[in-house]
């Protein structure tokens, strides 16, 4: 028997259970009496019964003495204290660590004694519990929420990841054939030929936009598990939160899904940390003692716009006017400061207008993280801010990371693809436009002195008979460089792959991607360049 | 029962006869268009579209003999590395040969040659053909960026 497929299986349903747990948990600490318990219960019971089938001890044990728990909590027989929910809680965290244990490579128990020993004792009552109607009814219900699946349920099939992963390979491969094609056919320019391709060609566009869809997630497989991190951190920090989910199912590719967590995560943080106030603080500013942190998932055309939003202090212009005065930005004496310009000055390294060091989001790291991040995946973001009522981060994604447009560049024979994600604009070396200013060579772009890069240099080449006479112009976060190379061939869509990279100077490229004829192209990434 | 035979695979690298085992070789592919790798040393080729996966291809003559290989009529050895696989041009691939392991000499002059990629000699019509150790010269070329892939990789 393969328990190492059926492990898995419980691992990915376990996980089901556990996002559930945390958000009745979440749930039951506003409103005790609402149905979280109910909610909890169900979870529970379903890990405890799945563990046990796996012999996951620990798994089963601490599921058992947590039922055991929510049962007396359901019956009204112990009530919901502080003391209650800190160790719900912890038990939670002990459930998933006890199950990545007992499903990793090296199965083993997670040590829960003092745990259940915990849970036990606060489960304890005066009064005989009376185990027969509690049992009775968990059976109807169980069964009663079984067959309300069976009856809802849409048809899925469960499919290994990889699996999408290589057909999206395929497809990536066969677009690029399509673009390769329509030159052919062009050149060759047969009606019957040019018919056939077109209709190629739109089959292929048609199978691209299906298995686009496959690959869609929800967003909230990943924002799921903010509202459990808010509640921590706005615990820690001392601050009260009302923390609200938008847009749960806008979708978005898995590639990208699996990447926006982690800024978003941060945008949280540093909400909690530095924008939102201390609850006296609130109050005497004349605002709701609990702050609003909201998170937002929208979509707009072929992107998805995250927003974190909150009602706190907002940026103070008097920690950032200098900054930007002394970054040369804005001219000296200015006392406003636009949207573009604030992003400027906070996405520098280094910048922080907090006044104290603390663990939850550092100090000077945080936005330019994200800036760079959101970037790094082809992203853009806006700020905007009103002091002293709130800033909104809003993050500009695309679908997906798999297939993305690229501009085509040769220098002497060679072909480089550049992401478009970060190029401006593009344009031919006018004469006199290539100066040397204190020894380096810049682009003198409508009277804007800009570094300029040969490429042809960047890769090692010598000069040969290829003649310098395109640029690329790119912008990442505030820095801008010029990249000089031969000639541009034009667009295309790259499937991005992964190479063995060998020395050190690979680091300037991103992957490789397969040209129309066949050939690897190095795809450069412009966060190396700029 | 007599030890089983090692089957080799013979090939020349500046006009030389060196030899692998052939169990370490996957497919052997004729030299096709390798796009260079900027920065890479000279012991790396480049990179080579194999049926849609980019597979990067070392150089085993700039490697062994400093003189890099053919690549109008050499032929790239592919072999498995982690779960991909890595060209190793050669000259020209010449013969499979079977050899039992007592015919393997392990004294003779190497010292033209790091020990560390080499697992002996045998004589091949005549000649002396060189047995390398493909496994250690992918890991002598590529080890250092796949130990950094192993780390970074999520």
């Amino acid at each position: 028997m393969d328990t190492s497929g059926y492990a898995k299986l419980f691992l990915t349903e376990s996980r089901e259970h556990l996002v559930e747990i945390n958000n009745a948990l979440l749930a039951l600490e506003r409103d005790a009496n609402s149905d979280a318990v109910d909610e909890l219960f169900r979870a529970v019971h379903s890990i405890k019964g799945m563990s046990g089938a796996m012999g996951y001890k620990s798994v089963t044990e601490l599921s058992h003495e947590l039922e055991n728990l929510l049962d007396k909590l359901r019956n009204g027989k112990i009530l919901v204290t502080t003391q209650v929910m800190d160790t719900l809680f912890t038990s939670s965290d002990a459930l998933e660590t006890a199950i990545s244990l007992a499903t990793s490579d090296k199965p083993r128990d997670l040590i829960v004694n003092t745990l259940v020993d915990q849970l036990r004792e606060l489960a304890q009552e005066p009064e005989e519990p009376q185990t027969f109607t509690a049992e009775f009814q968990v059976l109807a219900e169980t069964k009663g929420a079984a067959q309300a699946k069976a009856e809802h349920a849409p048809r899925h099939v469960r499919i290994d990841a990889r699996r999408l992963d290589n057909l999206m390979n395929a497809v990536g491969e066969l677009v690029i054939v399509r673009d390769r094609l329509t030159l052919i056919s062009a050149q060759i320019d047969d009606p019957s030929l040019s018919e056939a391709t077109l209709k190629a060609s739109q089959l292929i566009g048609n199978l691209q936009n299906e298995i686009m869809t496959i690959r869609m997630l929800p967003v909230w497989q990943v924002f799921d598990r903010f509202p459990r991190v808010v509640r921590d951190t706005a615990h820690l920090l001392g601050k009260r939160v009302e923390f609200i989910i938008e847009g749960k199912e806008i979708e978005l590719d898995r590639s990208m899904l699996e990447e926006m967590g982690e800024p978003v995560l941060h945008l949280l943080r540093n909400a909690l940390d530095h924008g939102i106030e201390l609850p006296e603080e609130r109050v005497a500013k004349d605002k709701p003692a609990v702050a609003r942190l909201t998170l937002t998932a929208e979509r707009d055309r072929s992107t998805v716009l995250i927003r974190v939003s909150d009602d706190g202090r907002g940026i103070d212009p008097d920690l950032v006017l200098p900054r930007a005065i002394e970054l040369g930005l804005i001219e000296e004496g200015t006392t406003t400061l636009s949207d573009e310009d604030l992003i400027r000055v906070i996405s520098r390294p280094g910048f922080s207008t907090a006044k104290k060091i603390t663990d939850i989001s550092g100090r000077g790291v945080g936005f330019d993280i994200v800036a760079t991040r959101v970037r790094a995946l082809g992203g853009s973001l806006e700020v905007r801010s009103v002091p002293g009522r709130g800033t909104t981060v809003t993050l500009r994604l695309p679908l997906t990371l798999a297939i993305s447009r690229a501009l085509l560049a040769r220098v002497e024979e060679e072909v480089y693809a550049i992401p478009l994600t970060h190029i401006v604009e593009t344009f031919s070396l006018a004469p006199g436009m290539l100066q040397h200013v204190k020894g380096r060579e810049v682009l003198v772009i409508r009277d804007e002195p800009v570094p300029a890069i040969r490429l042809r240099d960047r890769v090692g080449l010598q000069k040969g008979n290829g003649q310098s006479s395109q640029v690329v112009l790119m912008e990442l976060a505030d820095r801008r460089a010029g990249l000089v190379v031969d000639e541009f061939l034009g667009q295309q869509e790259i499937v991005m792959k992964q190479f063995d990279a060998v020395g050190e100077d690979s680091s300037l490229f991103s992957g490789a991607t397969i040209l129309g004829d066949g050939a690897p192209a190095l795809i450069i990434d412009p966060t190396t360049l700029v | 029962m007599p030890a089983p035979e090692r089957r080799l695979l013979l090939f020349d690298i500046a006009g030389k006869i060196f030899a692998c085992d052939m169990s370490a070789i996957r497919e052997i592919i004729p030299f096709q268009r390798v796009t260079r790798l900027p920065g890479a040393p000279s012991t790396v080729c480049g990179l080579i579209n194999l049926r849609g996966t980019i597979v990067t291809v070392l150089d085993l003559g700039a490697r062994i003999a400093k003189k890099p290989c053919d690549r109008e009529s050499g032929s790239i050895l592919l072999v498995p590395f982690g779960e991909k696989l890595i060209g190793i041009g050669v000259d020209e691939v010449r013969d499979l040969q079977s050899m039992r392991p007592d015919e393997l000499q392990k004294d003779g002059d190497l010292s033209a040659f790091d020990s560390g990629i080499i697992l002996g000699l045998a004589e091949v019509d005549g000649e002396l053909a060189v047995i390398l150790d493909i496994e250690a010269i992918v890991n002598d070329v590529l080890g250092k960026s796949a130990a950094a892939l192993e780390g970074g990789e999520s």
